[in-house]
């Protein structure tokens, strides 16, 4: 029997070796906790994310945290199958890096702080035209979209994105949250978003109040 | 316009004035100009890259529309055709047709660090520069024909940004803070070159020793660079101003930011220190491009020595950086360039007039934006001009 409670803690001090084995204590067991394994390494993730806001970790870190999260999916996955999810479903959102800008450390560490928060994240990669972005929230019926980038070329692509939702009559239908370095309040009101976050802990908390 | 030979050497007393922590005439406007005017202006850089007098001459344009007084790494930055015709897609121009870009690619393993280790630069001549460039393993004809091809398109670039330099100096009587020595913590060399952003930060927590063993491996290759500090410096003196190591040695430090500071300190520090000693003890200075935050590290920057150091501060508040670092270091801040980009001209002035009345008392102190300009709309250019020319008639 794993102990949650350690295992949340164990993410939350990026313990890779302690996580491990108790995720292979769980899948040697039979896999039945499988779902309470993986709630207690999202639990793990939230602190992990609030030790960054408090200036306790940094980007190195979240890195870290990434690797440990894909981990702990891999090796419990067969498990999930086993034991379907139950409950409300996921609230459904787009994340990319937006068009001329090929950077994805950010959005990968937001990526996984948002699954750990209980989202379907529809993750579009990089270099990403503002047609397709509009075009999956339409067909998909998503209404929360997060746009990353590091270079300040990409400020001009995010508002090629918001322009591009308010052409296609849907600006009205979503919410638009911008990340990464050269966004600002300042860059938010430029491109027309709802809102903007240089942390992975405030995207988290703005999409859960959109959802 | 005043005789450009005069300014230029009155800009250079300014830069040492200020770096022996003593107050200079004017405050000295730095700034990084990498392809902004090729955006600004509409131009094909990829076109330009052949023709290397047309690109300095349309480069050096911008310089009729700000004031600078001395240039921080200017030009192009990065040989994108020499790259290219070697097979290597790490740096593109992007399809603005002017940003050169790079994207990560990792040819290094963990389980690669004893070949590190053990001959660093057999390693990285000899495996990963085949694993990076694929066109180096077609066969020795192949090969060649690959490197002549480089070769023809380095000797291009080559020429211009010295061409860049020599308008500058010349027309506009702007001088380069640096004389192109290179201090590359190994560190660094790690997180840019060899085991890349993700691979170098999982490695702090899952291979640590290693990567610190890599670290002090590398450190011999790296010094070599270093110990070349001082050795062509500024003999000419005006108004009584010994020359303090100028041009001044170089160093853009990428990974520190995303380190937590007791990692900083054991990985990187140490080697980071020796070269910074290198160079004071040769009798120059380094100018640090402290990229993302550095407050958390001020304590260890003020056990380099005193004045061996000049800090281009990113994302810090350079008046918290100069009651930090006041009389160790000289610190190079300004207005940001989002403000530049997206404020009002008041707010940039105002944002100047707080910066300089903080941080210029008792010297030490260069103006300069946080961020090196790199696409066409980095900043509007209106604020950048009005900013620069408050700076430079400022006085109190």
């Amino acid at each position: 029997m794993v102990d949650f409670e350690a295992l949340a803690k164990a993410m939350g001090d990026l313990d890779e070796d302690t996580v491990n084995s108790m995720l292979e204590k769980v899948m040697e067991e039979g896999g039945s906790e499988a779902n309470a394994a993986m709630e207690a390494c999202q639990k793990g993730m939230e602190i992990v994310g609030q030790l960054f806001e408090d200036g306790e970790y940094f980007v190195g870190d979240l890195i870290y945290a990434g690797e440990l999260m894909t981990n702990a999916v891999d090796i419990l996955k067969d498990a999930f199958t086993a034991d379907a999810g139950e409950g409300q479903p996921a609230a459904k959102m787009i994340l990319c890096t937006v068009k001329d800008d090929l950077h994805d450390i950010g959005k990968n560490i937001v990526r996984s702080m948002l699954q750990a928060a209980g989202f379907d994240v529809v993750d579009l990669g990089i270099d990403v035209p503002a047609e397709k972005i509009v075009e999956t929230a339409k067909k998909e019926d998503i209404h929360i979209i997060a746009l990353s980038g590091v270079l300040t070329l990409a400020v001009d692509s995010m508002k090629k994105t918001v322009d591009a939702f308010t052409a296609a009559g849907m600006r009205e239908n979503v919410k638009i949250i911008i990340g990464g370095a050269p966004v600002s309040e300042g860059a938010c009101a430029l491109v027309g978003a709802d809102e903007w976050a240089h942390s992975p802990q405030k995207t988290v908390s703005v999409c859960r109040a959109w959802a | 316009m005043a005789d450009a030979k005069q300014l230029y050497e009155e800009r250079i007393v300014d830069l040492v004035t200020t770096a022996g922590f003593r107050e200079p005439k004017h405050i000295p406007i730095l700034a990084g100009i990498l392809t902004w005017p090729f955006g600004y202006y509409h131009l094909d850089l990829n076109e330009l890259l052949q023709k290397p007098q047309e690109l300095a001459e349309k480069f050096c344009n911008i310089l009729d529309e700000v004031y600078i007084d001395l240039a921080h790494i200017s030009g192009v930055s990065t040989p994108v055709r020499t790259l290219q015709a070697l097979g290597s897609d790490t740096f593109f121009i992007s399809d603005d047709g002017s940003t050169i870009q790079h994207q990560e690619r990792c040819f290094m393993k963990p389980e690669d660090y004893d070949s590190l280790i053990a001959n660093p630069k057999d390693f990285m001549l000899n495996e990963l520069g085949k694993r990076k460039l694929e066109r180096l393993r077609a066969g020795d004809e192949e090969s060649y024909q690959t490197l002549v091809n480089a070769a023809k398109e380095q000797m291009v670039f080559n020429q211009i940004n010295p061409t860049i330099a020599k308008i500058m100096a010349e027309k506009y009587g702007v001088a380069p803070i640096t004389g192109g020595t290179k201090v590359y913590p190994p560190f660094d060399y790690i997180f840019d070159r060899l085991r890349g952003f993700r691979g170098t930060m999982i490695d702090v927590r899952s291979n640590r020793a290693k990567l610190l063993e890599a670290t002090n491996a590398l450190q011999d290759y790296v010094k070599g660079w270093a110990s070349n500090a001082g050795a062509a410096g500024w003999t000419f003196s005006a108004g009584g101003v010994e020359n303090n190591g100028y041009p001044y040695a170089v160093s853009t430090l990428h990974c520190p930011t995303f380190m937590r500071p007791k990692d900083f300190e054991e990985l990187y520090f140490p080697t980071f220190r020796e070269l910074i000693e290198i160079v004071y003890n040769n009798g120059s200075k380094t100018v640090l491009f402290c990229e993302g935050s550095w407050k958390k590290f001020a304590h260890l920057m003020r056990e380099l020595p005193k004045g061996s150091t000049i800090c281009m501060i990113d994302e810090d508040d350079p008046v918290e950086m100069k009651k930090e670092l006041g009389g160790y270091a000289t610190i190079c801040g300004g207005v940001k360039l989002g403000m530049l980009r997206s404020g009002t001209k008041e707010q940039c002035l105002d944002e100047a007039k707080r910066i300089v009345d903080g941080c210029a008392p008792g010297g030490g102190f260069i103006f300069c934006p946080d961020k090196s300009l790199c696409c066409g709309n980095d900043v509007n250019i209106e604020n950048y001009a009005a900013v620069n020319d408050f700076v430079h008639n400022y006085t109190k």
